[in-house]
């Protein structure tokens, strides 16, 4: 389970998070929206320790990540906004490397490897070096090396950029069979159908604070709207009144 | 332990792959030896033949005898010269008074004026050969006078120095294979620029390097798993000059000018020794730079800049005759007049070039401990 304890973080004049709390448990898929600058991207960053908190705190497992970062880190697999490739490594390659950096010993290594190229289809592109890869293939890449390691908590931020229909289902498929095996996802998306479908759970996130968190079905319930797109922007323009 | 060595695993393939880097780790290796051979060549060519040289002689009717004994040390009035080849104008102008002849007929003191840009240095290496002869000229001539005279001419010369050289004939030639120490030393900083930059502001540009710093590793352990991979590549730039550059070295015909020179193994290893130290400190110094940088390009401008200050202070030393015992301990300056004394094949103290690596190593974990905080920082990841 992550649990977000009132966590704000300011660069300067800015207050970029202000004082943002909630939980994303185990066995469910907790999908994190927001517009752009809301404060997204620096509440994923001090959730998965790259940022500390101003105040507040962050505990993944039970874990507080501001005490004992390494020891969270262990727990998490995270797949960053910003993912580049490694163009002169094969694919077994890049994830082999992330498995190591896990600490992880040769044979179990191999053994993850093979799951996760089977769980994500990567049979065709594994031996490749990752050069002239398309998007979706990159993402694939990035997704099997963040989370090769089989993490207990998965974040990821905006995952299904660039997949094709084909890859998007299979990411779906795979995060729903994380989550049936009892992980706790979050997942951040501008897409609202792919929100929708997969997630158990949204936190809607607005000016560095929830706006509101929910079901999506409770979320549209409580802005009166019919699809959770609406619901969002409807949340977005009145913040105030909708999170009191 | 097995983190640190994932690490180092992926930087050696990356590496390994990257040609960019790997052509400019050798660049050095095949330009050192080159410029060693040529240049050297040339320089004994220079000093051991007699090349022709061009003079314009005022009055030269005036001094048949001085002008017969410069065209013996094959130096040639421009304009009455018969020998094939002169040029349009000459850099030094020999000025012979019209009663020249009469003056030393008379046993008079006469003056021989040379006019030229003096201190240009293509004029200077004529300039000393014709003092040279008019010295000769007027000793010889003053001899004659006191013989006339009934005068020993050893009489005005009462002490005769005798200059008995002792030296090796490798420590004559210690001045010129100390070109090989400096293209060795150059090569310990410059080899591994470009992997250096690749690995950290190239990282940074590629959007890897925020899911490193995600993951569970120290950073202290990322910053030396690039430096042992920068260091190797490094260690392999300097090995391939001083092969090569010794190779070269061996193949002037450094006899003509008295002088020899062999590396032996021992000594090899020992200079490879030596730029271990160097290349560590080189290698945190260029990651340093670059993990300041946000991009390749800003890297490289920067790295080039700080990295040719270290690697240039050998060359000041040349110009230092006799350098202070403290420069033998310090770090680089230390390195380098260790490699002086293993050229020369002189015994060397090895206090000072020990405690020159202890000095580089040292500031090697200052930096790397600086480089690991900021790679920590948030100011670095807010530029991520």
């Amino acid at each position: 389970m992550i649990q977000v304890n009132n966590i704000s973080k300011a660069f300067g004049e800015i207050q970029a998070v202000d004082g943002a709390s909630f939980a994303a448990a185990d066995g469910q898929i907790t999908g994190i929206l927001g517009p752009n600058g809301a404060g997204k991207t620096t509440c994923l960053r001090m959730i998965y320790g790259l940022l500390k908190p101003d105040q507040g705190q962050v505990e993944i497992g039970g874990v507080d990540s501001t005490q004992s970062p390494m020891a969270a880190k262990r727990q998490l697999g995270v797949f960053p906004d910003k993912l580049g490739s490694w163009e002169r490594l094969t694919t077994r390659e890049i994830i082999d490397y992330f498995a190591s950096l896990h600490g992880m010993s040769t044979d179990k290594r191999r053994s993850a490897i093979d799951d996760i190229v089977n769980e994500l289809d990567l049979h065709e592109i594994i031996d490749r070096r990752t050069k002239g890869f398309s998007q979706g293939q990159r993402m694939k890449v990035g997704l099997a090396a963040c989370l090769v390691h089989s993490p207990q908590h998965m974040l990821l931020d905006e995952p299904s950029r660039g997949l094709d229909v084909m890859a998007s289902r299979i990411l779906r498929d795979y995060l729903k069979a994380q989550r049936d095996a009892g992980r706790c996802v979050v997942f951040s998306s501008h897409v609202m159908q792919e929100v929708a479908a997969l997630c158990d759970k949204v936190v809607i996130i607005a000016k560095g604070k929830v706006a509101a968190e929910g079901t999506p079905d409770a979320l549209c319930e409580l802005a009166g709207e019919a699809s959770l797109e609406d619901a969002f922007v409807k949340i977005i323009g009145t913040t105030e009144g909708i999170a009191a | 332990m097995s983190v640190w060595w994932g690490l180092l695993r992926k930087e050696l393939l990356e590496i390994s792959r990257d040609k960019r880097a790997l052509l400019a780790a050798l660049g050095l290796a095949f330009v050192a030896p080159l410029v060693i051979y040529g240049g050297i060549s040339f320089a004994i060519k220079q000093a051991s033949a007699k090349p022709m040289a061009w003079i314009d002689v005022i009055n030269p009717e005036a001094a048949p005898a001085l002008l017969e004994m410069l065209a013996d040390e094959r130096i040639h009035d421009r304009t009455t010269s018969t020998e094939a080849g002169a040029p349009a104008s000459a850099r030094l102008q020999v000025e012979i008074p019209p009663d020249f002849e009469q003056a030393i007929s008379r046993g008079e003191q006469t003056q021989i004026v040379l006019r030229g840009e003096l201190n240009d240095d293509a004029v200077r290496p004529t300039l000393n050969r014709v003092r040279q002869v008019i010295r000769r000229f007027s000793a010889s001539t003053a001899s004659i006078r006191l013989m006339m005279r009934g005068v020993d001419p050893s009489l005005i010369r009462p002490i005769d120095i005798e200059e008995q050289n002792t030296a090796p004939a490798s420590n004559n030639a210690g001045r010129m294979t100390m070109m090989i120490g400096i293209y060795v030393m150059m090569a310990a900083f410059v080899s591994a620029i470009s992997t250096a930059i690749d690995t950290s502001a190239g990282e940074r540009e590629r959007n890897v390097l925020e899911v490193l710093l995600i993951q569970p590793v120290r950073s202290i352990d990322i910053v030396t798993a690039k430096l042992a991979g920068v260091f190797l590549v490094s260690m392999f730039g300097v090995l391939l000059t001083l092969a090569f550059s010794a190779f070269a070295m061996s193949q002037v015909e450094l006899e003509k000018v008295g002088m020899t020179f062999t590396l032996a193994p021992l000594n090899f290893l020992a200079i490879l020794a030596a730029m271990v130290p160097l290349a560590l400190l080189a290698g945190a110094l260029n990651l340093l730079v670059a993990f300041f940088s946000k991009t390749f390009k800003e890297a490289q401008s920067q790295v080039t800049m700080v990295i040719m200050v270290p690697a240039l202070a050998p060359m000041v030393l040349m110009f230092v005759p006799d350098p202070p015992e403290y420069l033998r301990q310090l770090p680089i300056t230390g390195q380098f007049l260790y490699l002086e004394q293993v050229f020369k094949g002189e015994t060397v103290n090895l206090s000072g070039p020990l405690l020159a690596s202890l000095g580089t190593l040292i500031i090697t974990a200052l930096v790397v401990a600086f480089t690991s905080r900021h790679l920590g920082s948030e100011r670095s990841i807010n530029a991520l």
